[in-house]
């Protein structure tokens, strides 16, 4: 039995419970609670006798009670369907779609957003599975000058060379 | 007693050519968010609320207005064309939806969805008016600790109500506390809990967060899906043509009217649910098609009848105009996108709360306007393009994603020209997708993000009055009392209440 509680397909199924995720959180909680226990300002009084970092502290000891409940209380041996669904690739693939943002965000500020948007609205798209590629690229056209008119209809100016203000 | 003078102004403000188109895109909008699963109402608000900045007052609240009334209703159309609601909103609709659309009354399903939402919409919304200027009045008498103590009441209802799992609400709450917490204390002005970032010192902005955990969350959370299921290419060009085509048959007004008794219910449920913080428009369906299935065993809901779909879209949509109650009333969203439009409303310059009905009569008076006018935008929409929307739901998911993004990234970019903002806004997408997958409930979250100023200020303004004594900031009145020994009674019942499971013992029945 203990063999089996030790396996590591044990261990990836329950931190996929609840109590998984609350140990988790309670570990994030109290490397937050120690940086928090290290700032001055968390207990630097105000002029009128309010302490900076009250509601801080308040609101990460709420925090804490929350997870630690999510380890002891009744659902704790509950596993949500989409936790059950995941693999690795699921916990990276946020990284990696926030870091495509990001960069489609610098080309398009940088160079111009009516030449990057159609080029990241087609990657995306035909990336996903969609064909044929000529409609996938016509269509991040027609979408990046639709989205250009109208954010230009309201007074909003993205940035472009093309097209100036 | 009504503001003439406000009122006229109010008329003149909405009555105008420019406000009505706003109305009528927020509501064309609206309705194709609702009706494409994967989108909400308040994905597209938040999508929608940078762009509100540039607009007059009354275009910005008829945008946001009419999007919300869309989506609600639009929720119910992929709900009977597919059985996939578009928005958890529309989840009760399917049981006798879908039905009928296999039996082949689809158009029939349709219209009364329609109908029915518009009804219960509309008569929720007269409701609004007259109670939100009395409770308005009541809140008046309220001082720093009352206010203090009813925002607690609201957060902890909020978490309770907000998901099955006490814990994760209250999680998601108290992450909204911390996170309202970074930048310029809001009495002193003094920096704190910046992580020594220069750019956090103004604090975390509404937009990039709301942006981040409704709009980018939710996407990343599709994204994660489509590459997981590792889809086989999809040919686009059926879908197109599919989408243009419309079949089935009609609703007769005799139809209509014998769901009035369902309509009825949905709009006494919903109109009380939306009332309160933190149940929201799901909840508002189960609870009315669950007493309607009860009340009247002999029209056997849940086989594919037209009171059915009465009974879930009137309940929804009731609860549109009474969420607004308590952010007018009390300052205090009681749902999501309550509280993004009590954001747009900040972003004009007005503070919602009780002395909003002192301060800016014109805007109160226009957005109860916009609120029944909306209503028929949402019927004459709804009713022209419910066939076309109804296919839209064909629409592939990853053709939605990269625009989703790409329109993300240039709202929380244009709202104040900070690359800064996209930033946050990536960080808060990253955070609303493990809380999705977490089933951590974003609305509270939000809410709490926006109260935590407030609070901060009423209990320190009371710390002042009280000379520092925290007894007697805390409890200085019967009232105050009351309210906090509330604060527990209601958390406590609200967790007896067991929501969740009660809606799935609904869908459980149904399906039996």
């Amino acid at each position: 039995m203990a063999d089996k509680a030790a396996s590591p397909e044990n261990r990836a199924d329950w931190i996929r419970t609840n109590q998984g995720v609350g140990v988790v959180i309670t570990a994030l909680i109290i490397v937050l609670l120690i940086y928090l226990s290290q700032q001055e300002w968390v207990f630097q009084r105000l002029r009128d006798g309010f302490q900076l970092g009250f509601f801080t502290v308040v609101s990460a000891f709420t925090m804490l009670l929350c997870s630690v409940a999510m380890i002891f209380d009744g659902f704790k041996n509950k596993t949500d369907k989409e936790m059950s669904a995941m693999n690795r690739l699921d916990f990276i693939m946020p990284v990696i779609v926030v870091a495509v943002c990001y960069i489609y965000f610098l080309l398009a500020w940088r160079y111009d957003f009516l030449l990057v948007t159609p080029i990241f609205l087609a990657a995306g798209i035909y990336s996903f599975g969609i064909r044929p590629l000529r409609t996938v690229i016509i269509g991040g056209i027609v979408i990046t000058l639709t989205i250009f008119g109208l954010f230009r209809l309201i007074g909003i100016y993205l940035p472009s060379y093309i097209i100036p203000a | 007693m009504v503001n003439v003078e406000a009122l006229q102004e109010a008329i003149v403000l909405v009555f105008t050519f420019k406000t009505m188109m706003w109305l009528a895109i927020g509501v064309f909008i609206g309705v194709g968010v609702g009706a494409m699963p994967g989108l909400s109402a308040s994905t597209g608000v938040a999508l929608m609320l940078p762009l509100t900045f540039t607009l007059p007052q009354a275009s910005a609240l008829g945008l946001l207005i009419g999007l919300y009334k869309g989506a609600i209703y639009g929720g119910s159309i992929s709900a009977i064309s597919f059985a996939t609601p578009g928005t958890s909103e529309a989840a009760a609709t399917v049981f006798d939806g879908h039905k009928m659309m296999r039996r082949g009354d689809g158009r029939k399903a349709l219209l009364m969805a329609l109908y029915a939402s518009v009804t219960a919409d509309f008569l929720s919304d007269v409701i609004t008016v007259l109670v939100a200027p009395l409770l308005a009045l009541v809140a008046l008498e309220f001082g720093p600790s009352e206010r203090f103590w009813l925002m607690v009441l609201a957060v902890c209802l909020l978490g309770a109500l907000s998901g099955a799992h006490l814990a994760k609400g209250m999680l998601s709450a108290a992450i909204g506390l911390y996170v309202g917490t970074i930048g310029i204390d809001p009495i002193s002005s003094v920096s704190r809990n910046t992580f020594d970032l220069w750019w956090l010192a103004g604090g975390v902005k509404l937009i990039p967060l709301v942006i981040g955990i409704f709009a980018m969350g939710a996407m990343i959370e599709k994204s994660v899906e489509i590459v997981r299921e590792n889809r086989q290419a999809q040919e686009i060009g059926d879908t197109v043509k599919k989408m243009l085509t419309v079949s089935g048959d009609g609703l007769s007004f005799k139809e209509y009217l014998s769901c009035w008794r369902e309509m009825a219910i949905g709009l006494g449920v919903g109109t009380f649910v939306g009332m309160l913080p933190g149940l929201g428009s799901t909840v508002g369906a189960f609870m009315a098609y669950g007493i309607c299935k009860q009340t009247f065993p002999e029209k056997k809901i849940g086989s594919g009848v037209l009171e059915g779909i009465a009974a879930a879209e009137a309940g929804n949509n009731a609860t549109v105009g009474p969420t607004l109650v308590p952010l007018l009333a009390f300052g205090i969203p009681g749902s999501a996108v309550a509280a993004l439009i009590g954001a747009a409303l900040m972003l004009q310059g007005a503070t919602p709360g009780p002395r909003m009905f002192e301060l800016f009569p014109v805007i109160i008076y226009s957005l109860f306007l916009i609120l029944l006018v909306g209503n028929i935008f949402n019927l004459g929409i709804g009713r022209i393009f419910a066939f076309v929307y109804a296919k839209l739901g064909e629409l592939p998911a990853p053709v939605l994603v990269p625009i989703v993004m790409m329109m993300a990234v240039i709202g929380s970019y244009s709202y104040e020209n900070n690359p800064y903002d996209v930033v946050a806004m990536l960080f808060f997408g990253v955070l609303g997708y493990y809380m999705r997958v977490f089933k951590v409930p974003e609305a509270p979250l939000v809410i709490t993000f926006l109260l935590a100023p407030q609070a901060e200020e009423n209990i320190r303004r009371s710390l002042l009055i009280q000379e520092g004594d925290w007894t007697l900031a805390l409890f200085n009145s019967p009232l105050a009392i009351g309210l906090a020994l509330a604060v527990v009674f209601f958390t406590y019942l609200s967790t007896r209440l067991r929501m969740a499971e009660r809606m799935q013992g609904i869908a459980d029945d149904v399906e039996k």
